[in-house]
């Protein structure tokens, strides 16, 4: 059984609780609860032989109640995960107790440790988890020591950056969050509900009143269970019941402060003129009992005042029914737009309330003119009589998708009448004779043939029918060898001109570093390649950019020794 | 561009005209011509607003003898800032054009509480309340009281109005309620009042319907508008209802109590007069004997709702000597108020005709017909010799004088209707008393009698020869205009059953069935699935969709709804349904996507544009029939009968129709929008609601898409999207359904649109 003890062993940390009848990875033993680890100890033994630290945790979860096993799972940082089994032999109750226990020591100290972890480190993991390229980068770069991890993240600071920032984007709330807890009977009298840790997250942003109930209630007067079970009996899950003020549910004041704020915010009305029914009809009279006509009219405000009162008595639920979906809809709006305001660009300034009108020089109060939509915008449907309307999009217009997806093919036919080809093609001479006349030469005409050629170079094998085709993982090696010898490049590159002492050292280092990637990775790969049986060409490019780099180097050094 | 148009040139001030426009131009001008009246339909985003401006302003410019004003009616506040800035942009290009401006002045209308500029008064927002307030500033009384008392307060802006507003019009330009707001501001004017004072010179004076179909309304502000004028009456699809409207009374319970205070009210204060200056009543005796009813200047600021009835049935003799004296008179109205009392305590409805209620009247209190007729004149010439402060107490009363003045006034085309309940809560004593108007071509009739052309136009006006008969009038020019499309950018759909095959309908007996219920539900659901951001689904009425509603939310549809998107619901309350569609164009713009659900016939369906995102696609569950248990209706449809020889049916139809148009309509304001129109009912099928829809819409219905099942209708749905969303140019349009002037003036081309577009009645 527990038995609390201070025994202090050879790590000197505090034993808190020691759970035994536990069964871990295959063994029977005891399970040990410290200031610093959960550890386990199998039978018979008096060294432990696991220890998780707190903060290699990454959170517990605990078996299913009603479940036959009476298990504990803690999840790991690595998202390993390892279960505990409770067997205590006196039966399930003590099992869940002793489990509980454990629980409820981890919750405590778990975040403790939470917070130590270096919170930089976690972004960067974060940052290299979630971009693969970026993983095979540092691999390639900073494991293999090319690179100190300094640099590597100095060079990827943006992509830290915004990582991090597309990694806090919230998510929104399904509108139907309540419908996903899907009450199930079970066979003897009872409801279950599943409540997910994300469906309490929705309910907690969409109804704060509920947030502000847990704070409260949980756990000083009730239990989280008993909290979840009266939010299910409450109105908030059941819309169609009334609010009863007199039961003694802890939401029955929240319905009441929420039908004030419903009639708050109504009686405000909204700033959105466009959408202001109230004040839509010019009526002249609309206000005056007794003209027109009460019952033919369907427009009920007419008579409002008695149609509301009887409608209250006759059918008060389902009138609060909908007065409920009106507002669990505008709260998940207002919820998921607090967080993260996206807006169309175009609309927003529709949504801007109209602006009141500028104080006149007086020193009378000027009417806010905010009952009427500022008409600045026209009709939509006048745009299209203006001219030009904004900036004009190109389409992409595409008549043949497969074409777009390929390279551009040789044309079978040439549909093109040859009159018009005659004259294309003396026209374009014209014009490149006129191109050569007017340019100095850049570079030699043979060395932008090479390139061309390099570049469509793979359409005209493919062509030639030789049906040239990489195997996926030499593909995928190839493109992991470039991006990383680029980025090695361009850290050597950059040293250029390596004006001071600090550059010098790192152009060497850089140096280094291409003469050993070369080594250990480019050798390898062409052996490979060859081995394949795939045309060693397909390498020329990586070379020939080690071998510029390698050239640069020695021109440097030359200079370097001259002088 | 400049246009040439029957040899009458337009300038329109855009580069491109769709044809229909060109079309719509050609017929307004054959109506102006023959000085008569037309009827024009034109599909909505297809630029109606601008066709008629751009045509009638160059009329205005070029015939100044033949015709001198627009009066441009529209329905909602919107719509009116949107005409003027249309103007405006038009009076712009003028200018440009020409090198020099339109000697035009333009502006708008509106009630005080939209108008107000004083501190003390617009805060108070209720219309009535400001009306009340500005009148307890502004009545001729109280700022004579004023002159002698500085104690007495008044409206700062209205005394500067009075001193120098009137001494020269307004500068041309275009004035749009708010640039009133900010003159009066600068000027220290009133806007309303200049407005008032406005419209009697301005070239085009754009107001709600109510300025001059309703005479309370019409009597006081439209009054001495020239003969020469063009009125327009833009989305009109409803007019008939305005005009019914404005001419019906109705008294519950609660207004007779209120009456009696009133009556209580007015003789405390008579006898308090009576004491300290009788002068004053006697004056008024004297000035009622010699029949000089209006001697006394009905001074604008006096008056808030003039003779109920309209100007020719206004008597032009003396008020009768039962009612002359104040005290009498009370005596008279308490009278006719207890027996109006006994008649609102009924056990069982009654329906009479206003001839069988005056010669009950008389047989039962001896109150003759005659004295009637004057009640409201004299109550309000009683009022205003009180020198009551805020004439919006008495309104209770005004409407019992009102009530007195219409009933003996009108035996045809009227009915009294007493029930003792609502038909809905048998056992909820309210008797209210119905005095309706059922002839909707009374009110309008001095209209179409007073002014040189009247146009009625709107985007669903089919089909068209109801609108002569039920306002019994004669169009010179009958059109109705379809909308050109490069691309057919509306989907309408009939679906009649479900994917179980049961049919879909929202009929009486089969509305109830789960089995419909959730078909519904499973075609919204579906469709949900489908469409992107907003959609937006009519019911046939509220007690209906909270019905849909309920049942949707025990059948957990609802749950897989909120899934799809976020849900909105219209509700009675006007503030809490804006709150609600504000956060539906919220959720929509934002991505989110939203569904709104929304009554046939309620403030939504009649005002709210859904374009582009914010409605991609539109269910109308069931077809919208009016209340037909209502006896208003019954009696109404019974007179239409006898005196216009229209089927109940064919009425009932069409009022649907009508309405379900609209619903639909809403969902495309203009050509480079798109949307799915689904009708949800299977009876939309049968040819006399078919064809009861506007043309519009009735040819891109086509037959095979008529008898859908839900899934089916979800496959048209997403291939119609998908078709939709390409990008879609103006170099696409060009042409087709959008003109250069060379291509308009291409006589071949403009054939081939006119062939296109038009079609004559």
């Amino acid at each position: 059984m527990t038995r609390p003890g201070n025994k202090a062993n050879g790590h000197g940390e505090e034993i808190i609780l020691v759970v035994e009848h536990v069964k871990h990875s295959n063994q029977k033993g005891s399970l040990y609860v410290t200031s610093e680890n959960l550890a386990f100890q199998a039978a018979g033994k008096d060294s432990f032989d696991h220890r998780y630290h707190y903060s290699e945790i990454k959170l517990q979860k605990i078996s299913p109640e009603g479940k036959s096993k009476v298990q504990l799972q803690i999840v790991l940082q690595s998202d390993d995960s390892s279960n505990f089994h409770f067997l205590n032999p006196k039966g399930q109750v003590d099992q869940l107790k002793d489990r509980n226990s454990v629980k409820d020591l981890l919750t405590t100290l778990l975040p403790k440790f939470k917070k130590k972890i270096n919170k930089e480190m976690e972004v960067k993991n974060k940052a290299l988890q979630g971009n693969l390229r970026l993983q095979q980068l540092y691999r390639d770069l900073v494991v293999s020591e090319l690179v100190t991890a300094d640099e590597f993240w100095a060079q990827n600071a943006d992509k830290l950056t915004s990582q991090s920032a597309s990694a806090s984007q919230d998510t929104g709330i399904s509108g139907a969050f309540l419908a996903d807890v899907k009450p199930q009977a079970d066979g003897c009298n009872s409801v279950r509900y599943n409540l997910t840790p994300e469906i309490i997250g929705s309910i907690f942003k969409t109804y704060p009143a509920v947030k502000k109930k847990h704070a409260e209630t949980v756990p000083d007067t009730m239990t989280e269970q008993v909290f979840w079970t009266k939010f299910f009996q409450s109105h908030y899950f059941h819309k169609e019941l009334a609010g009863d003020r007199n039961s003694d549910s802890i939401f029955s004041d929240c319905a009441v402060t929420e039908e004030k704020e419903m009639i708050d915010s109504a009686r405000k009305g909204t700033n959105d003129p466009s959408a202001n029914v109230k004040h839509l009809k010019d009526m002249v009279v609309d206000d005056e009992e007794g003209f027109g006509m009460s019952l033919y009219n369907a427009d009920p405000s007419a008579d409002a005042n008695i149609t509301k009162t009887q409608k209250r008595t006759l059918n008060m639920t389902q009138h609060q029914l909908i007065q409920r979906f009106n507002y669990h809809s505008s709260r998940i709006l207002t919820a998921t737009e607090g967080r993260s305001k996206v807006w169309l660009p175009n609309l927003t300034a529709e949504s801007q309330p109209a602006t009141p009108a500028e104080s006149v020089a007086s020193d009378v109060q000027v009417e806010p003119i905010s009952q009427f939509p500022r008409t600045t915008s026209m009709d939509s449907e006048l745009d299209s009589f203006q001219k030009d309307a904004g900036p004009s999009r190109l389409p992409l217009r595409l008549k043949k998708t497969d074409r777009y997806h390929q390279a551009p093919a040789k044309r079978k036919s040439t549909a093109v009448d040859q009159r018009h080809a005659k004259r294309r093609s003396d026209n374009l001479k014209a014009h490149v004779a006129d191109l050569t006349t007017k340019r100095k030469v850049v570079i030699s005409s043979q060395i932008a043939a090479q390139a061309l050629h390099d570049v469509t170079s793979g359409k005209h094998r493919r062509q030639a029918g030789t049906d040239f085709q990489l195997p996926p993982p030499l593909k995928d090696e190839i493109c992991g060898i470039y991006a990383s010898l680029s980025e090695i490049l361009r850290h050597y590159w950059s040293c250029y001109p390596p004006t001071d002492k600090f550059l010098q050292e790192k152009l060497t280092r850089m140096k280094k570093s291409i003469e050993k990637f070369e080594m250990e990775r480019l050798r390898p790969l062409a052996m490979r390649v060859a081995s394949e049986g795939q045309p060693v060409q397909l390498l020329r490019h990586i070379f020939e950019m080690t071998k510029a780099a390698d050239n640069r180097y020695n021109t440097y050094m030359q200079q370097k020794r001259n002088g | 561009m400049r246009l040439n148009i029957e040899g009458l040139e337009v300038l329109f001030p855009y580069d491109y005209i769709y044809p229909e426009q060109y079309s719509y131009m050609v017929e307004l001008k054959r109506a102006l011509d023959a000085r008569g009246h037309g009827l024009l339909e034109m599909p909505s985003g297809t630029g109606k607003t601008i066709s008629l401006l751009s045509l009638i302003v160059a009329y205005l410019n070029h015939h100044p003898a033949e015709l001198t004003k627009l009066v441009y009616c529209t329905r909602t506040v919107p719509e009116m800032l949107k005409v003027l800035e249309e103007l405006r942009n038009l009076l712009k290009y003028y200018e440009q054009e020409t090198g020099q401006p339109l000697k035009f002045t333009g502006l708008s209308l509106s009630s005080r509480k939209n108008l107000c500029i004083n501190p003390d008064v617009y805060p108070l927002r209720d219309g009535k309340a400001v009306d009340g307030k500005c009148q307890s500033l502004t009545a001729s009384y109280v700022r004579a009281r004023a002159s002698s008392d500085p104690s007495v307060k008044t409206c700062d802006f209205y005394d500067g109005f009075d001193q120098h507003g009137r001494d020269q019009p307004l500068p041309n330009g275009v004035y749009s309620l708010d640039d009133l707001k900010e003159l009066g501001q600068r000027k220290k004017w009133c806007p309303y009042f200049l407005a008032r004072h406005a419209i009697l010179y301005a070239n085009i004076v754009v107001y709600s319907y109510h300025y001059l179909l309703d005479p309370k309304i019409a009597d006081l502000v439209s009054k001495e508008i020239q003969r020469k004028s063009v009125v327009v009456f833009d989305e009109a699809h409803n007019i008939d209802n305005v005009c019914i409207e404005s001419m019906s009374v109705y008294i519950n319970k609660r207004i007779i109590d209120k009456c009696q205070e009133n009556i209580q009210a007015l003789r405390t204060t008579i006898d308090g007069i009576k004491q300290t200056d009788e002068a004053r009543l006697r004056q008024e005796y004297d000035r009622l004997v010699e029949g000089l009813r209006d001697a006394h200047v009905a001074r604008e600021t006096d008056l808030r709702l003039s003779n109920p009835i309209l100007p020719d049935d206004i008597l032009q003799e003396a008020v009768p000597g039962n009612i002359r004296s104040a005290e009498h008179f009370v005596a008279f109205m308490k009278r006719f108020l207890e027996y109006v009392k006994t008649r609102l305590r009924v056990q069982h409805v009654v329906h009479e005709s206003p001839a069988s209620f005056l010669k009950d009247i008389f047989e039962k209190v001896y109150i003759d017909r005659k004295p009637l007729r004057f009640c409201a004149e004299r109550l309000r010439s009683l009022l205003r010799t009180l020198e009551i402060a805020d004439i919006t107490d008495f309104s209770p009363l005004s409407l019992m004088a009102s009530f007195a003045t219409l009933v003996s006034t009108y035996v045809k085309g009227f009915t009294i209707i007493i029930e003792p309940f609502d038909d809905k809560t048998p056992n909820v004593i309210n008797p209210i008393m119905h005095f309706t108007c059922l002839d909707a071509s009374l009110a309008i009739k001095p209209v179409f009698d007073r002014f040189q052309s009247v146009i009625i136009t709107s985007g669903t006006l089919s089909p068209l020869d109801m609108y002569p008969k039920i306002l019994n009038f004669h169009p010179v020019i009958m059109a109705s205009f379809t909308m050109t499309l490069a691309r057919p950018c509306i989907c309408p759909m009939i679906v009649s059953k479900g994917n179980d095959q049961v049919a879909i309908t929202s009929k009486f007996d089969a509305r109830d069935d789960l089995a419909v219920i959730r078909n519904y539900g499973t075609l919204l659901l579906d469709m949900a699935s489908v469409v992107p951001d907003g959609m937006v689904c009519f019911f046939t009425s509220y007690m209906y969709m909270e019905s849909i509603v309920t049942a949707w939310y025990e059948q957990g549809i609802i749950d897989n709804l909120l899934r799809k998107k976020l849900l909105f619901i219209e509700t009675q309350d006007a503030a809490e349904t804006s709150m609600a569609l504000h956060n539906y164009r919220k959720a929509c713009s934002n991505g989110r996507g939203a569904i709104l659900m929304s009554v046939a016939r309620g403030k939504v369906s009649e005002g709210i544009d859904f374009d582009h995102q914010y409605g991609r696609c539109v269910i109308m569950f069931g077809i919208p029939y009016v209340y037909t248990q209502s006896r208003i209706l019954k009696a109404r449809l019974e007179y239409l009968r006898d005196q216009f020889q229209i089927k109940e049916n064919d009425f009932l139809t069409f009022d649907a129709m009508r309405h379900a148009a609209q619903c639909v309509g809403r969902c495309i304001r203009g050509k480079t929008d798109y949307g799915i129109m689904v009708f949800a009912d299977k009876r939309f099928a049968r040819a006399d609601k078919r064809n009861k829809l506007p043309k519009w819409i009735r040819e891109h219905l086509k037959e095979s898409l008529m008898n859908l099942s839900i899934e089916e209708t979800v496959q048209i749905s997403k291939k119609f999207l998908r078709q939709m969303a390409q990008p879609f140019t103006l170099e696409d349009q060009l042409g087709v359904s959008l003109l250069t002037k060379e291509q308009l003036e291409n006589e071949l081309l403009k054939k081939r649109a006119e062939q296109r577009a038009y079609q004559s009645f």
